[in-house]
């Protein structure tokens, strides 16, 4: 099983990359000093790196165990077990680290009137993706979630506007640099992800099975974003704050 | 069908490329607009800055100039006439009248030692806002003008030199109104703490005016304008026969 796991990785660079975030996420966030830790602005970053390493190396053990598989896709669904790790994405890339970085951008805002907006955005998006489990409207293990995906860009994206907009409106970013703010940076990267990845996450089931080629470039192009997106998260772990420069901000 | 299939990577490529582009655009058109709005800020901070300081420095100037006319005064009114005692005490050829003379002297020199402080602005930093208020309200009450009541905390009030500056300058200004226009029978100082903020509240029960003439409104607006530079509150009530009632209030 292990040999399999390990072959299926050998060639996966972007696998490789996402370890190496995750490994030395770990070991900033352990060197961190216990209030810091407690600090949401590195807990929810480091949190999200952890995420997507369980779910990547999950999704690959999904492939390689397929009875496991079967057991989680029979709680799931009573549809016939293909032999896909959809699922895992669907809930953890597409439900759960969307959500998550909602939270991130949410907790970076300072305006009221934005982090209500983000909070209803959250709430709406929440009931979406419970709604599927229980109505069986759009099946969990498949690719057949359009609007699922569609939700998930989208209030990011909104989320990322309403960031901007307290960036050039608010007092509190009036002293900051925002080059050297990494919020500044992770925020743009998710915006810039969920805005190129939009039209491919909702045409996915299209271009998985009619053309491969563009989905590929798309994949290729969401996972140099997403090991970007998770460098910077690194960075902000080692450091142990938000800003690059020594300048210490409160 | 290859052809086409090159085509729509062609198209995605491109269509990726302006996105992206446009993403960047965005992005680039935050930061310049960001960047605008700090140096609109500093600009601003910075004539902020400046009236802070003219404000400073015209009522260092007023209380000099308040400081030199008393010191005309004690010069003519109280040393011309004890060096003059002394001297004809001095010339006497009775001892116990140069004795006297000595004595004199010696009062000069002290009283020459306390005018001499108060030429520079050391006396604001040596002395708390309560003894100000207490010694005002002592002259006032000396002169046999009207009565006076001073009510305050125990503690005294920690102030920054500056904001001392301007408080000092508002009270004296405040009560040199009241001595001058409103023919008050008491004047009343309270200091108190409320909730988040210092206030001193300065009430007599003189004649009073109505505080929309504008005749009144530019005095009125210059102590305002002196309270918000140490971002105080100045606020008045008065209709006339009802006597003036100020709040000068500080956030703590």
């Amino acid at each position: 099983m292990i040999e399999k796991f390990l072959a299926r990785i050998e060639d996966n660079y972007y696998f490789h990359m996402v370890a190496i975030c995750g490994f030395l996420s770990l070991l900033f966030f352990l060197l961190l000093d216990k209030k810091k830790r407690r600090d949401h602005y590195i807990l929810v970053p480091f949190l999200l790196v952890m995420l997507v390493n369980f779910y990547e190396v999950m999704a690959t053990f999904m492939v390689v165990n397929k009875p496991i598989n079967e057991i989680f896709h029979r709680l799931l669904t009573d549809e016939p077990f293909l032999g896909w790790n959809a699922w895992v994405y669907n809930i953890f890339y597409y439900q759960v680290s969307k959500l998550g970085l909602l939270l991130l951008i949410g907790i970076n805002l300072k305006k009221a009137l934005s982090k209500k907006i983000v909070l209803i955005l959250g709430i709406v998006f929440l009931l979406y993706c419970i709604y599927p489990y229980f109505s069986k409207t759009y099946p969990i293990h498949g690719i057949q979630q359009p609007i699922l995906y569609f939700l998930g860009n989208t209030i990011l994206i909104i989320a990322s506007g309403l960031f901007f907009m307290d960036l050039i409106t608010e007092e509190y970013f009036i002293e900051i640099n925002p080059l050297a703010y990494l919020p500044f940076w992770y925020i743009t990267i998710i915006m810039f992800h969920s805005v190129i990845v939009f039209m491919a996450d909702v045409a996915i089931e299209y271009l998985t099975f009619e053309n491969t080629r563009v989905y590929y470039m798309f994949n290729l192009v969401s996972r140099v974003l997403y090991v970007i997106l998770l460098s910077v998260f690194t960075f902000l772990i080692f450091t142990g704050k938000n800003f690059i420069s020594r300048t210490v901000h409160t | 069908m290859m052809e086409e299939e090159g085509n729509q990577i062609i198209f995605i490529l491109f269509s990726g490329a302006f996105l992206a582009a446009l993403m960047a655009t965005f992005v680039v058109s935050m930061v310049i607009l960001h960047r605008q709005r700090q140096v609109h800020n500093k600009q601003k901070m910075d004539q902020i800055k400046a009236e802070y300081e003219k404000t400073i420095l015209n009522i260092e100037n007023e209380i000099q100039q308040d400081t030199l006319k008393h010191i005309g005064r004690e010069l003519h009114d109280n040393i011309g006439q004890l060096l003059s005692l002394s001297k004809l005490y001095l010339a006497s050829s009775k001892p116990e009248k140069q004795a006297e003379g000595r004595q004199l002297i010696n009062q000069i020199i002290t009283e020459v030692r306390g005018l001499s402080k108060t030429l520079n602005l050391d006396w604001v930093e040596s002395i708390s806002l309560e003894e100000f208020i207490s010694q005002q309200l002592d002259k006032i009450k000396s002169t046999g003008f009207c009565e006076v009541v001073f009510n305050r905390e125990d503690e005294n009030w920690e102030l920054d030199k500056d904001q001392k500056l301007v408080l000092i300058r508002v009270i004296q200004e405040c009560l040199n109104n009241a001595i001058k226009h409103a023919s008050p029978n008491l004047i009343k100082i309270l200091m108190e703490k409320q909730e988040g903020e210092r206030a001193i509240r300065i009430s007599d029960d003189g004649i009073g005016f109505d505080t929309s003439l504008s005749s009144q409104g530019s005095g009125m607006t210059n102590l305002r304008k002196r309270m918000e530079t140490i971002g105080g509150n100045f606020q008045i009530t008065s209709s006339p026969g009802q006597g003036t009632d100020i709040i000068l209030s500080l956030p703590i």
